[in-house]
């Protein structure tokens, strides 16, 4: 039996008591965000990611020459004129590296978005509800977990044809069984909770109690995968550019970059080697944040 | 619970996750745009010829028939055959399969070789500059793609100092030397990143396990300091990694498409993402379909490992 907001018992705005979650939730995050103040390796991460974001938007600005224009100076080592070197086409590899961003960020952070927007509804509903709607989609998301990440994306991106728009799609889809589990865990725990119990009995809209008073306990470890899995995507976005399953030429990304260079890696290794380093600092910078942000969020897991 | 039943009951769940995961990659054909008929036949396609094959294979028949049919297909050892090579799958994947699966064992021995004695030194250590070396390591491990590390150890082991060969195999059963010799870089490429996330992992359990009781314990009884850290306290930290062994080598299975790909490896990996490439469906799905159907199994085989390294798990009433 449930009772509406309106109904025979008054509603926690009726009786003029102020909302608990207001208090403790501001005060959460200004927690957090003094600890998070204090890692510096959290707060490289963070500088390196708004530097990568900024390089992303500005990339037409940035880039000294165009990504795509090909030009006779090919596979030339670094230089002055070509920080990084050029391509076999003779493309400098630095507006490649430059403009390559954005493909990457595009797809890590859109990917994630969508992967918590599908999984957060369906992590709520098995959490909260339990019995059939659980079985259901808990079943369904075990037999997506039974495949690798990897694979199944590869399998995804092979039904979907290659292109950026289905690398956000596979990498969003490979991550919701991830996600509405982790959502699912976080219910089942915070649903105990004798305040649930007090927010219960205030009979407030079922809606509210989910968005208001069960979501935003959960939100923690939401937000500390979601920043990991930012950088997992990046490396999966660039793994299937590597294998060409990707975003597809003359687009340049940082994965296929380094595989069209790697056959000339005898003559110049340095133009397989700037894609890579892109990779790796952008992936390693949302690593160092995620950490951070769950040393931040979650003290206890720090000694 | 007694062991028996925990393994009877355990073994029983993987059925439908089986058959959940050949329903995926049997519907993943029909997922593909183009008939695969036409496909097959390429240039000798005729009305008359293609009936005869949809009648042949029960393409014809409404579609759980045509799973049913492909699923006895499969057991009965017929995988179909390749589009391009026009040769038995199976006869392949017999081929492909111990190199794929020496390949992980290789970068699994080699990760667990790296991360056991770096987690250990970091967590008897915390803070000090060893912690903050593995530690630093381990987290530049785990922010770099397999086929980067794959391209700065060939950059340094190949090309800068000529020691090892780039690409390439040989048979295991043709020289133990110079197969080893080709599955060194590609085995260190995909167990680095393993061992990146090991190492954390087990300074972590390890940290934990080194406070409690019965170590003190085991201490004030007299035991010498090394047998304290082996024998008392690693066994039970490495109860954690054993459990998600399982999912590491749903990693390393990804990773080796990636690895094998980069260093011509010929196992599974690059015999699906060679396939991708030629669009010879069939022997996309026999990829698919092995490297899920392997995942599958190494957790129903870590899953039942873990009862004997943890006991605890056969008295709790809730394992599942």
């Amino acid at each position: 039996m449930r009772y509406e907001a309106s109904g025979v018992f008054p509603s926690s705005a009726q009786l003029d008591v102020p909302d608990p979650s207001e208090t403790t939730a501001r005060s959460m995050w200004l927690m957090t965000l003094r600890r998070l103040r204090r890692s510096k390796t959290a707060l490289v991460g963070l500088a390196i990611i708004v530097l990568l974001f900024l390089v992303a938007a500005l990339a037409d600005v940035i880039a000294p020459y165009s990504p795509i224009q090909t030009t006779p100076q090919s596979i030339s080592v670094p230089t002055w004129e070509h920080p990084m070197g050029t391509d076999l086409l003779g493309r400098d590899v630095f507006s490649r590296v430059i403009h390559g961003s954005r493909v990457s960020v595009y797809v890590g952070v859109v990917s994630i978005l969508l992967a918590i927007l599908v999984g957060i509804p369906l992590g709520l509903t098995a959490g909260f509800y339990g019995g059939r709607a659980d079985q259901v989609i808990m079943r369904l998301m075990d037999v997506m977990l039974a495949f690798p990440i990897f694979l199944l994306a590869i399998v995804i991106m092979v039904i979907l044809k290659p292109s950026t728009m289905n690398v956000v799609l596979a990498l969003a889809i490979v991550r919701i069984p991830i996600l509405a589990r982790i959502v699912r865990g976080s219910v089942l725990s915070v649903k105990e909770n004798e305040y649930i119990e007090a927010v219960k009995a205030l009979a407030l809209s079922q809606p509210r109690l989910l968005g208001r008073h069960i979501l935003p306990n959960c939100l923690a470890p939401i937000i500390v995968t979601a920043t990991l899995d930012i950088g997992n995507a990046i490396i999966i976005e660039a793994s299937l550019s590597f294998l060409g399953l990707g975003t597809q030429p003359p687009t340049p990304t940082w994965g296929w970059d380094l595989k069209q260079n790697l056959t000339l890696i005898e003559i110049n290794p340095w133009i397989t080697i700037f894609p890579g380093v892109a990779i790796l600092v952008t992936v390693l910078a949302f690593n160092l944040l995620g950490d951070g942000l769950r040393d931040a969020l979650d003290p206890r897991l720090k000694q | 619970m007694p062991v028996k039943e925990y393994i009877l009951r355990r073994l029983v769940l993987a059925i439908p996750t089986v058959l959940g995961v050949t329903i995926m990659v049997f519907l993943m054909m029909h997922f593909i745009p183009g008939d695969p008929v036409t496909l097959l036949l390429g240039n000798n396609y005729s009305e008359a010829t293609a009936a005869a094959i949809r009648q042949h294979y029960g393409l014809d028949r409404p579609l759980h028939v045509q799973y049913v049919l492909w699923l006895g297909r499969l057991m009965a050892g017929d995988w179909g055959s390749s589009i391009i090579a026009n040769r038995p799958i199976f006869t392949d994947l017999v081929h492909r399969l111990p190199v794929t699966i020496e390949l992980i064992i290789l970068a699994m021995g080699f990760a667990l070789l790296i991360a056991i004695p770096a987690g250990v030194i970091a967590a008897l250590r915390p803070y000090s500059w060893h912690d903050y070396m593995a530690m630093i390591t381990a987290f530049i491990g785990v922010s770099v793609p397999e086929f980067f590390m794959g391209v700065l150890l060939i950059l340094c082991f190949s090309l800068a100092w000529d020691v090892l060969p780039t690409v390439g195999y040989v048979p295991l059963t043709e020289s133990l030397w110079a197969n080893l010799r080709h599955m060194i870089l590609p085995a260190v490429t995909l167990g680095l990143a393993r061992a990146a996330l090991l190492t954390r992992l087990i300074r972590a359990s390890m940290m934990e396990v080194i406070r409690l009781d019965y170590v003190t314990t085991a201490r004030a009884k007299g035991v010498r300091e090394g047998a304290v850290i082996l024998k008392h306290a690693l066994q039970n930290a490495l109860i954690p990694t054993v459990t998600v062994l399982g999912l590491q080598v749903g990693f390393l299975i990804g990773g080796a498409i990636v690895v094998e790909t980069v260093f011509a490896v010929p196992g599974v990996g690059s015999f699906g993402i060679g396939a991708i490439a030629l669009r010879d469906y069939p022997q996309v799905q026999a990829f698919v379909l092995l490297f899920a159907l392997g995942f599958v199994f190494v957790n129903l085989v870590v899953d039942i490992l873990y009862v004997f390294l943890d006991p605890r798990i056969k008295y709790s009433p809730s394992a599942h």
